[in-house]
């Protein structure tokens, strides 16, 4: 079972749940592949250590909250840069006075880095650089704009095109913003029994503890002891990830090869003496906080325009991109989109008929909180009453 | 001998008396080494259907049967290495194995090849097998397998497919109890020396070892159990014992203003101190120190003790405790928090006006003892850096190290202080870690609206 995670904003995204998710997909699939900002942000902390100046500048000045003082500082640095090297041979006064501005605003451009490196860290990339394994889980470039054939670009990754090669034919990795009715016009079945060739359809495979801050070594392992008993699942996935892209018998394939996997799954996973150890740990936590630390995931299928409007609203795509991609798949008709789902916390009952009829005369607000739940406050004060 | 000091000659006998033949090929050997020979016959007898080693010496013929060696360097090899015969020396040889130790292990454990016996021996496995048997012997935290190991191979083939690379790190694991090499380091860098250590943990819910070995050395049964200790141990002051401590922490969260009277507080003490008793026994754990005896006691710690005079005063003769107002108590403010805090802009900057505006507030407001926990980064954010001079000089000023979160340090604050804090974040992060924060810092939360110059604090009477 081939897994990608490929962003679908560009927009500085640095919500805990990619991270969680890359994790986490890390342990079930046999490989994981990141595109896009994922990758910049795994190795952000390493290349942070070696940017040059250049680099720093077009970081920094992309960065949220850039205060404008500084913006200025840097544009009168960018500006002397110039001038200097224009002059063949500068005046030394003129040329040691621009070292020492240099330097000096260079420490302040790495402090900025630093801490957006803290940034990336507190949302729970630290270590998912040293899971890196050629072959098991790449973190992979995609350039803005497409240089040359040995390139990829996002319309390779959307369209599953030969040029992704090992990588083609993955199940796609998604957070649980992913299913909103911005993105759904109905909602995906959650029931095996209804699930029929092509509807959307999203099945709880597992429940894994929050994982987030689980050590390198510990992931490792747990990747490990599950890999031999996950074989046969890995092998089946990949056959019905296979069929969503190319035939139109996709969900029978899933009700009948892979769906009866998720028992032995689910109960290697329960029995897995780390993620139990993990699980014990923050029992005390998971009672006081409605499991919020519980991860439910979703295996399914959902339709090309699901996946697409995510993706256009994300900004991903130019007007050219989309018109190819709907040639593509134009001449694919029968082509679905694998995905496996992660939803921490809920369940996904959220857009099911009954709950969405229930949710008709509340406003928006309510919804969404309904939606996204926070953690029940705790009464303010102790009642003496 | 020399490595190809003799030349052989293969030659055919009929006679039935061959001259003299020597004990033994050893013999033989050192007859041509002494004698310097090196011409030796390799002679057929057709009689007897043997061949023999034969060598002219003298005028007389000297003679043994070849043993199936096909030249004396030959037996001279196979017998230094061990080989019991020629014919299992020359299998051997086919096969690429140059002694017969490894020959034999090859055979008995059934080694396909010989890269296989050379990682063997490169990663110990060889040697390491005598240590295996030592050790399951005398080691008492020695593993338990579900698999029978009988030779070396066996116990390489059971580190490749636990994944142990080097035979000394699996009996290092091994020795530990452990028999799965990821599952032995991970298990390490969470401190645990042993597997017993670590299952143990899992079952009473401990994550470290540091934990684990403290909760042993107290008595303490459970990681649950082991936060409460933590949580109320953070919170002493002085001698205070535990159930004084609980009382103080009561006190901090009851609404101010509030009257309460003397048996309301000890009835809600002792259901707080019902939450410390183990639900299988309903007894409190050994670790919790008690010094109420009655009423009376507690009465004599809310008119004495000094830090409860912080949430209010006792009315001996009503029976009752006044919680005074809020302002009387410390106030930690969540520096990044106030300081993100847009006001209503969309500009998602970072100001230290922020702060400057929510002392003077708080001070406006009767608060007087007003610290400030930030994060390392926050300098490097703000919009207004100039004004940080200020903000140290209005209130204690805390800075959390480089690469560790100020959230760490305020919860920690708030659990020893019983203050309130000042911020807008609900810690939810910290409440799926933290089951005391889970429990408890909402009580101590002041949330707050920036409005232009205004700050909107609902909970402040």
């Amino acid at each position: 079972m081939r897994l990608i995670q490929f962003d679908f904003t560009q927009d500085k995204f640095f919500e805990k749940g990619t991270a969680f998710m890359i994790k986490a997909g890390y342990l079930l699939g046999d490989v994981v592949n990141t595109f896009g900002q994922s990758s910049f942000l795994i190795s952000f902390d390493v290349m942070s250590k070696k940017l040059t100046m250049a680099q720093l500048i077009n970081i920094v000045k992309k960065l949220e909250n850039i205060d404008e003082e500084l913006i200025e500082i840097i544009d009168e640095y960018q500006t002397m840069q110039k001038k200097i090297m224009q002059k063949k041979h500068p005046p030394t006064e003129v040329f040691v006075a621009f070292k020492r501005f240099e330097v000096g605003i260079e420490k302040i451009l790495r402090e900025r880095i630093i801490a957006v490196v803290d940034l990336i860290n507190e949302n729970g990339f630290s270590g998912i650089r040293e899971l890196l394994e050629p072959g098991v889980f790449d973190s992979l470039y995609i350039p803005q704009k497409k240089q040359n054939q040995s390139q990829l670009s996002n319309v390779d990754i959307f369209c599953n095109s030969d040029e992704l090669g090992d990588i083609k034919n993955s199940v796609w990795m998604m957070p649980h913003i992913f299913y909103s009715d911005s993105f759904f016009s109905k909602p995906a079945i959650t029931n095996i029994d209804e699930i029929t060739e092509g509807s959307p359809y999203l099945i709880e495979i597992c429940e894994i503890p929050n994982i987030l801050f689980l050590t390198v070594a510990e992931l490792k392992a747990i990747k490990n002891q599950l890999k031999d008993s996950f074989s046969n699942f890995h092998s089946e996935v990949a056959n019905w990830a296979d069929a969503c892209y190319n035939s139109s018998e996709s969900a029978s394939y899933f009700k009948e090869n892979v769906f009866p996997l998720l028992p032995t799954l689910k109960a290697e996973i329960e029995n897995n003496q780390l993620l139990k150890h993990t699980y014990n740990s923050i029992q005390k936590s998971i009672q006081l906080n409605k499991e919020r630390q519980v991860c439910h995931v979703y295996l399914g299928e959902v339709g090309v325009e699901n996946l697409m409007e995510l993706y256009k609203d994300g900004n991903m795509f130019s007007d050219e991109d989309v018109s190819s991609i709907t040639a593509h798949y134009n001449n694919h008709p029968n082509a679905t989109f694998p995905v496996m789902l992660f939803s921490i916390s809920r369940k996904l009952t959220y857009l099911d008929a009954a709950y969405r009829n229930e949710l008709d005369n509340k406003n928006k607000e309510e919804i969404e909180k309904e939606i996204e739940p926070e953690i029940v406050v705790p009464k303010k004060n102790f009642s003496i009453d | 001998m020399k490595k190809n000091q003799c030349h052989y000659f293969a030659v055919k006998i009929q006679q039935l008396s061959l001259g003299l033949e020597f004990d033994n090929l050893t013999e033989m050997c050192r007859f041509i080494d002494v004698n310097q020979i090196t011409n030796v016959f390799i002679a057929y007898h057709e009689i007897l259907a043997e061949y023999f080693f034969a060598i002219y010496h003298n005028a007389g013929l000297l003679i043994h049967k070849t043993n199936g060696y096909k030249t004396l360097e030959n037996y001279l090899t196979a017998q230094e290495k061990g080989f019991p015969d020629a014919i299992i020396f020359y299998e051997a040889l086919a096969a690429g194995y140059q002694n017969y130790h490894d020959y034999q292990l090859m055979k008995e454990a059934g080694i396909s090849d010989l890269i296989t016996l050379e990682t063997m021996k490169k990663r110990g496995f060889i040697n390491g097998y005598n240590t295996y048997k030592e050790l399951k012997e005398k080691e008492p935290n020695f593993v338990l397998l579900d698999t029978v190991i009988n030779n070396p191979y066996e116990l390489y083939s059971y580190a490749k497919k636990h994944n142990f690379e080097e035979c000394s790190k699996l009996l290092e694991a091994f020795s530990r109890g452990f028999a799965d090499a990821d599952l032995y380091s991970a298990a390490k860098e969470l401190g645990f020396p042993t597997y017993n250590d670590f299952t143990d943990a899992s079952k009473r819910g401990f994550r470290f070892y540091s934990d684990l070995r403290k909760a042993n050395e107290l008595g303490i049964k459970d990681s649950s159990d082991f936060g409460n200790f933590i949580n109320l141990e953070l919170g002493k002051k002085g001698d205070q014992t535990h159930d004084q401590i609980v009382l103080i922490t009561i006190l901090s969260k009851i609404e101010q203003g509030k009257k309460i009277s003397l048996n309301k507080l000890n009835s809600i003490l002792e259901k707080s101190i019902e939450e410390y008793k183990f639900e299988s026994s309903n007894e409190l754990p050994k670790w919790f120190t008690i010094s109420f005896k009655g009423q009376n006691d507690i009465a004599t710690f809310l008119d004495k003790d000094n830090e409860v005079k912080q949430y209010g005063t006792y009315d001996a003769d009503g029976e009752f405790f006044e919680i005074i107002q809020m302002q009387k108590r410390a106030v930690v403010l969540d520096a990044s928090n106030v300081a993100h805090n847009s006001g209503g802009r969309t500009d998602k900057k970072v100001y230290a006006s922020n702060l400057i505006l929510m002392i003077d507030f708080l001070k406006s407001k009767g608060f007087t003892d007003i610290s400030i926990i930030a994060d390392a980064s926050l300098r490097h954010k703000l919009e207004d850096a100039d004004k940080m001079e200020k903000v140290k000089q209005m209130a204690q000023y805390l800075e959390s190290p480089k690469e560790t979160t100020a959230d760490l340090f305020l919860i920690q604050y708030v659990k020893r202080n019983h203050c309130l804090v000042v911020s807008n974040d609900t810690f939810r992060e910290w409440k799926v870690q933290d089951s005391w924060v889970a429990g408890n810092i909402d009580f101590y939360r002041l949330s707050f609206i920036i409005k232009g110059q205004e700050v909107l604090m609902p909970d402040l009477k």
